[in-house]
């Protein structure tokens, strides 16, 4: 019997990261999760640490024990994020940092450090998270939009430095789903950005799991430095 | 770390890394070898996964959490990637800073 496939999902406490972490184990997979606080998932095959994404000691702690522990890790998939939503001229730089420290550093600390130890089994996934926000320029999201748009090209890049090492890196772009993430934002908002996509509904979480699952398919080793938009948004 | 323990683990390593030597690895291996450059053992990417690699080794060993590849290694005007004695001085200089 080959050995069970190994995944680190961060943000994995609640909403897609909980939902994708049920989805992994119950796929077969051996799952390591992440977030700022503790989870109440128990699974004989899931470990949970309580790491900031942007912290890199942390990191160091977590990628040693997936070391120490599976010697290798078939997929990362950097979920984590934090979104804010305010007019520019009134977002306070504290809360830009918090969000390119979660969402881009994060996302770049947590490949860097999954690149290192896939590239030592030959290969790896890595799947990032971003969102329509991007290509629909969405008002009031500018510090959000602006950190994805990073990751966005952050996983252009490393799919080309980690391309020869036989590790991919695409990027999935939801829609709004009814997350934490969303609560926050005015219905009506919610209603016009549903609108101008395609298919004009909220997003589930079984949308986005589906692209992570494709991105993490052993068919899809040809697939890398891409952006999946959900919705029909382009 | 002692000196000699930093040269066992870059040897030991290398060993691991041969396969990734573009022209196989050499039938003799002391600190004048160059690892990257003409006639060395690496190719670019080779050097960034050999030094990656390297870099957990060393701090496992040690207990550190030393960056072999920092902007200051990056920019001296002779690169401490040049040659194993080289790699070997940088990484226990910058043990020694911890």
């Amino acid at each position: 019997m080959s050995e069970p496939r190994t995944a680190l999902v961060t943000g994995a406490r609640k909403g897609i990261g909980r939902h994708l972490v049920e989805h992994l184990l119950a796929s077969g997979w051996h799952v390591t999760g992440c977030s700022r606080k503790a989870s109440e998932l128990r699974h004989d095959n899931y470990t949970h640490f309580e790491a900031d994404v942007s912290d890199e000691k942390a990191a160091k702690v977590l990628f040693k024990s997936i070391r120490n522990g599976f010697g290798r890790l078939d997929a990362l998939v950097n979920n984590a994020g934090i979104a804010g939503m305010n007019h520019a001229l009134l977002t306070p730089m504290d809360a830009v940092e918090r969000v390119l420290r979660t969402n881009v550093m994060g996302t770049f600390l947590y490949s860097r450090e999954a690149g290192k130890l896939m590239q030592r089994a030959g290969g790896g996934r890595i799947v990032n998270f971003s969102t329509v926000a991007v290509p629909m320029a969405l008002q009031g999201e500018a510090a959000y939009a602006a950190s994805k748009a990073a990751v966005e090209s952050l996983t252009r890049v490393l799919a080309k430095e980690f391309g020869s090492l036989g590790i991919t890196v695409n990027a999935v772009g939801p829609t709004p789903i009814d997350t934490d993430l969303i609560r926050a934002v005015p219905e009506d908002k919610i209603r016009d950005l549903v609108s101008r996509q395609a298919l004009q509904r909220l997003g589930e979480y079984a949308d986005v799991i589906n692209v992570v699952d494709f991105f993490l398919r052993p068919e899809s080793s040809f697939v890398t430095g891409q952006v999946i938009y959900l919705g029909g948004v382009s | 770390m002692e000196r000699h323990d930093l040269l066992r683990l870059v040897r030991d390593t290398l060993d691991d890394y041969a396969s990734m030597m573009p022209d196989g690895p050499p039938d003799t291996l002391d600190e004048s070898t160059a690892l990257f450059g003409p006639g060395g053992l690496f190719d670019s990417i080779g050097l960034v996964t050999f030094l990656a690699d390297l870099e957990e080794q060393v701090n496992d060993e040690a207990d550190a959490g030393i960056s072999v590849a920092d902007e200051r290694a990056l920019s001296a005007e002779k690169s401490p990637f040049r040659s194993i004695a080289s790699l070997v001085d940088h990484l226990a200089a910058r043990l020694n800073e911890e």
